[in-house]
């Protein structure tokens, strides 16, 4: 073969590849998915879902134990006892024993990625898929019940009593019989919903946040919107699910914009400036709470919203903390470590590097 | 820098096309002929320009030119030269205007799998491309869903229980297309001949291998893309269907000139001028189809 089709044949390839470098192998982009347990914290992290002892930092296991480029986690994980369940992006969804991470089932009928976090609740585990379904799966990991709509499903689902609760990217808050998977109700808001909603079992409200620069409280038994915050558009995209205390709802905005709202009337309590961008949610600790930013700030208040203490971690930080064992647990994103463990007066323990 | 010129308009385009019409997928054939209308004067550019360096290769002070400085690289590259400015050629005239194409290219490609944010944080990233004029959270995220395809996720059409990648093999079936079409008539060069030849087949399988590994929508723009270069090919007389359909290829060839020794004076048929050129003889190659009609055409006129 001549040389200037030798040349030829490795210029194609080479732009192939780089057309497809983006697709190919990782083939999303997505931030590090994070959840506690009593002891140890669960990540799922590119091509791998991490056991780490939130004490130490140390690593428990990993799954799988050799990672699969095709294969990627970015779904925090969610655990029940000695079961831990998270999906992929190779559109399968996964039980694990927690203490091990031995495989237990597969279940691989989803035709999308699994970017939200499923949620176990008794002998179902609920499983929502960029598919636009959600899936309900007994503990054999046999399919119960299906629900499919337009868009992707991104949120955990929340389950109270006989109800399942959950928001879409198609800009709706659904409401499903648990056993069943029959619709109860569904209520539209102004943008798409990407985190879970919170209930409160004190009101009966839901308390959604949506990219439609809105904070809206539903009734979880009727549907009907109880109030919706701001009423004039003066905040941002809300990413992450709110936390309730002491009566005030407390939830971010996309510019760094802390707000408190009475969770009945939704009147405005207080407001903050964070100083940063916030994607992640916020993590109630003792005496207040903690918010990260993206660009590496980790922040402290009381509820009175006096800031209590600041840090800084090199890198950038989109995923809501956790408190496991009493300590604060961050992950990180282009940084020198994936896991920062924080006791609550903000000094931190220890970091977490997986090895390769 | 490149996302502030390129990405950023071309994704904020795509958007407002999407809000207008309501369909995503529809939004990326819309787009992809927009960008192909506003480079089609890039294109016409380049396809003067390559018409002009392949009838060059007809020239037969070119040929003797090649034949007598074939040792001498330096020489040969310097009379190629003056033979250029001599007659208003630029050689970089064919490949300057894809040069500039290619990074649009690049940004169309870019933007668009921008705009099929498939986790949180591309979704993030792309509400940031955002222009504060757009109001796009009616819009973002993009309704995936295009005919039978998820436009996010590689494309296969379920017949007979059997997940058939349609997308891709139209891709290839449409690239290899193009380039059999595109091919111009054989200039008797076996090096270029080959490189051609490489291409049709390389070429046609990556971007098949492409079509059939990526979101469906960049399939899509894959598919779009082809039929609009052929489309733009053909109005410029550019689509040589001969490669395709023998038979048009016969009915041209008739009345074809045999192959002649030119051992005196050949009349240069230039569009401005005519110069009067005395070379030594030179065997020439079996004439092609088009060449035997081109050189037809001026002794037609002349009577």
């Amino acid at each position: 073969m001549k040389r200037k089709n030798i040349i030829f044949i490795i210029v194609t390839i080479a732009l192939a590849l780089v057309l497809s470098s983006c697709t190919m192998g990782p083939r999303a982009v997505g931030t590090p998915g994070l959840t506690a347990g009593e002891d140890t914290v669960y990540l799922a992290f590119q091509q791998y879902v991490y056991s780490v002892n939130s004490e130490s930092g140390t690593e428990v296991w990993r799954y799988p134990s050799k990672g699969n480029i095709q294969v990627v986690f970015y779904a925090p994980p969610e655990v029940d006892g000695d079961a831990l369940y998270v999906g992929d992006l190779a559109n399968k969804f996964h039980k694990l024993n927690s203490a091990t991470g031995a495989e237990v089932w597969t279940f691989d009928q989803a035709k999308g990625w699994f970017i939200g976090k499923a949620k176990a609740a008794g002998d179902i585990i609920l499983a929502p898929s960029s598919d636009r379904s959600l899936y309900a799966l007994d503990d054999s990991g046999s399919l119960v019940w299906k629900f499919s709509k337009d868009f992707a499903l991104w949120g955990q689902p929340v389950v109270e009593g006989d109800s399942v609760y959950f928001g879409s990217l198609d800009h709706k808050v659904y409401a499903l019989n648990f056993q069943t998977g029959e619709l109860l109700w569904e209520v539209q808001l102004s943008g798409a919903i990407n985190a879970s909603p919170l209930f409160d079992p004190e009101t009966g409200l839901l308390y959604v946040g949506s990219l439609g620069k809105e904070m809206v409280a539903i009734n979880a038994e009727s549907g009907k919107i109880s109030w919706s915050y701001p009423e004039d558009g003066t905040i941002s995209s809300v990413w992450a699910t709110p936390i309730l205390q002491e009566g005030q709802l407390i939830f971010a905005d996309e510019t760094g914009k802390i707000i408190s709202l009475d969770s009945k009337t939704g009147s405005f309590n207080w407001t903050i400036e964070a100083g940063a961008k916030m994607m992640g949610g916020l993590l109630a600790i003792e005496g207040g709470f903690v918010t990260v930013m993206e660009d590496g700030t980790v922040r402290a208040f009381d509820y009175e919203r006096n800031p209590l203490w600041t840090r800084t971690i090199n890198g950038e930080l989109y995923t809501t903390p956790v408190l496991s064992n009493e300590v604060i647990v961050i992950a990180a994103f282009k940084s020198d470590s994936l896991l920062y463990g924080f006791d609550q007066n903000g000094n931190q323990i220890w970091s977490y590097q997986p090895a390769k | 820098m490149w996302d502030t010129i390129i990405i950023q308009p071309f994704t904020n385009v795509l958007l407002a096309i999407t809000m207008v019409v309501k369909n995503f997928g529809l939004a990326i054939i819309l787009f992809t002929l927009l960008i192909k209308a506003l480079t089609y004067p890039l294109t016409a550019s380049q396809l003067k320009a390559t018409k002009a360096m392949q009838g060059l290769q007809d020239d037969p002070r070119y040929k003797k030119m090649m034949a007598k400085y074939k040792d001498d690289k330096e020489r040969l590259a310097q009379e190629q030269m003056k033979l250029y400015k001599e007659l208003g050629i630029n050689p970089l005239g064919s490949c300057l205007p894809t040069l500039i194409q290619f990074p649009i290219i690049i940004g169309l490609y870019q933007s668009i799998t921008k705009a099929m944010a498939a986790t949180p944080f591309e979704l993030l990233g792309l509400e940031r491309l955002v222009y504060n004029f757009l109001d796009t959270s009616k819009v973002i995220p993009l309704q995936s869903r295009f005919l039978w395809m998820d436009l996010g996720q590689p494309e296969r059409l379920t017949l007979f229980g059997f997940p058939i990648p349609i997308l891709a093999i139209v891709v290839v079936a449409t690239t290899f297309l193009q380039s059999k079409l595109m091919t111009p008539p054989s200039q008797g060069n076996d090096q270029a001949a080959a490189m051609t030849k490489s291409m049709n087949i390389y070429m046609p399988l990556l971007m098949g291998w492409m079509a059939y590994s990526l979101a469906s929508g960049l399939a899509l723009y894959f598919l779009v893309s082809n039929i609009a270069t052929i489309v733009q090919y053909s109005a410029q007389g550019r689509v040589n269907w001969s490669n395709i359909f023998p038979f048009i290829k016969d009915k041209k060839a008739e009345g074809k000139p045999k192959p002649v020794q030119i051992s005196k004076t050949i009349i240069e048929e230039d569009e401005d001028e005519e110069d009067e050129i005395v070379v030594e003889p030179v065997k020439l190659s079996k004439p092609s189809a088009r060449s035997a009609v081109k050189k037809k055409r001026p002794q037609m006129k002349r009577k």
